[in-house]
């Protein structure tokens, strides 16, 4: 099992989703990607695509003001 | 807004979607009843078929560069964000620009194409010959029904989509009778109008600009800074430069768009969709294919 990590702080959305959809394709199923994000939208957005698709939504860090890290665990090729 | 278009198309969800319907839905119904109360009067616009049109795929394509709509860049410099906040600097000088200033022959142009159907009669219900309240039942107790039943995943942090809908409707409600009782002509939530009235009243000191709309433009980044004070999120956050000068444009391509159109995503697909307005639905129609044709052309083919 491989842990990644993905910071797209900065980025506008949907950059933080299509960043995140490119890493995804690349992960093999039971790998884990740890994504920074500092928009609360990006935060929302990326962790209900991560639910409605079938991955598995590991957590949500609050890692400071407006910034957070979503863990997710690729479960559908 | 421009989350909620955009995520049907690119992550196939329709949580924010159905916080917007919902919103629209107690929205209209409010102030249609207000209406029967004398507390307001109406006045829709003419339908500028050919402006709501072009403005509205226009906006939709600036929105989607700028990362958000006008109204959610303006709340975003409440949370501290730098890119929102030059969005809403190149939306007020375009928007400025395209009311009455350089680009203003180009609006005229574009809104001088139009249908007659008569003073106040430009809605969906007045072309479909229906009773309005008629028209409201049809169109939103099928969908009452299918947001009581439809279920989403609950949010991370903040309201549900139930709670938002409920609480933006009921606000965008209050927005008609405040702007009312302000002495400012009857209409609700709007950014698009009041951005240029903030830039004409700070460049020629005319207070006659000074209306509702413009405190409550000035209203909406105070209030998400309290709150985000209030929930530990303010922090400023900058894009980088590339991004920076993206949301610059999008921001000015919105302001034209906005005018063109005869306001923004708020103005018209949440106020005046409210009104039943044809030319509202056709700018919301073509204000979503702008972000879907945006989202894919600038954000999901490159990504691919």
């Amino acid at each position: 099992m491989a842990i990644k990590t993905l910071d797209v702080r900065g980025e506008i959305c949907p950059d933080p989703l299509t960043l995140t959809l490119k890493e995804m394709q690349g992960l093999a199923v039971g790998d884990v990607l740890k994504i920074i994000v500092d928009s609360p939208m990006a935060l929302e957005t990326i962790s209900r695509w991560a639910q409605n698709v079938g991955n598995r939504l590991v957590c949500v860090t609050e890692l400071g003001a407006g910034q957070w890290e979503i863990t997710i665990e690729k479960l559908v090729a | 807004m421009y989350t909620a278009f955009r995520d049907i198309l690119l992550i196939k969800d329709l949580t924010l979607f159905k916080a917007y319907i919902l919103a629209l839905a107690i929205q209209t119904v409010l102030i249609h009843l207000l209406e029967e109360f004398g507390l307001l009067s109406f006045s829709v616009p003419p339908f500028y078929w050919l402006s709501a049109m072009v403005g509205g795929f226009v906006f939709g394509w600036g929105m989607t560069l700028a990362g958000g709509c006008s109204s959610s860049s303006y709340y975003r410099v409440g949370e501290g964000m730098v890119g929102s906040f030059v969005v809403v600097v190149m939306f007020i000088i375009a928007a400025a620009a395209t009311s009455g200033g350089a680009l203003m022959p180009l609006a005229v142009m574009l809104r001088s194409v139009r249908i007659d159907i008569g003073e106040n009669s430009a809605t969906i219900a007045h072309v479909l010959g229906l009773n309005p309240w008629l028209l409201m039942l049809f169109l939103f107790l099928p969908l009452a029904v299918w947001l009581y039943r439809s279920h989403s995943s609950p949010p991370q942090r903040g309201w549900t989509w139930k709670r938002t809908g409920v609480v933006l409707g009921l606000v965008a409600a209050l927005a008609w009778l405040a702007s009312a009782w302000s002495g400012d002509f009857h209409y609700g939530l709007r950014m698009t109008g009041p951005s240029a009235s903030l830039l004409f009243y700070l460049a020629n000191g005319d207070s006659n600009h000074l209306n509702w709309g413009v405190f409550e433009i000035i209203g909406v980044p105070l209030g998400a800074f309290l709150a985000a004070q209030w929930s530990h999120e303010f922090q400023w956050r900058a894009p980088k430069p590339r991004r920076l000068m993206q949301q610059a444009l999008g921001g000015a391509i919105m302001g034209v768009g906005a005018v063109i159109a005869g306001g923004c995503n708020i103005g018209n697909s949440l106020t005046g969709l409210g009104l039943l307005s044809l030319t509202s639905l056709v700018t919301t129609v073509f204000l979503i294919l702008g972000t879907w044709s945006g989202t894919y052309l600038f954000f999901v083919r490159r990504a691919q």
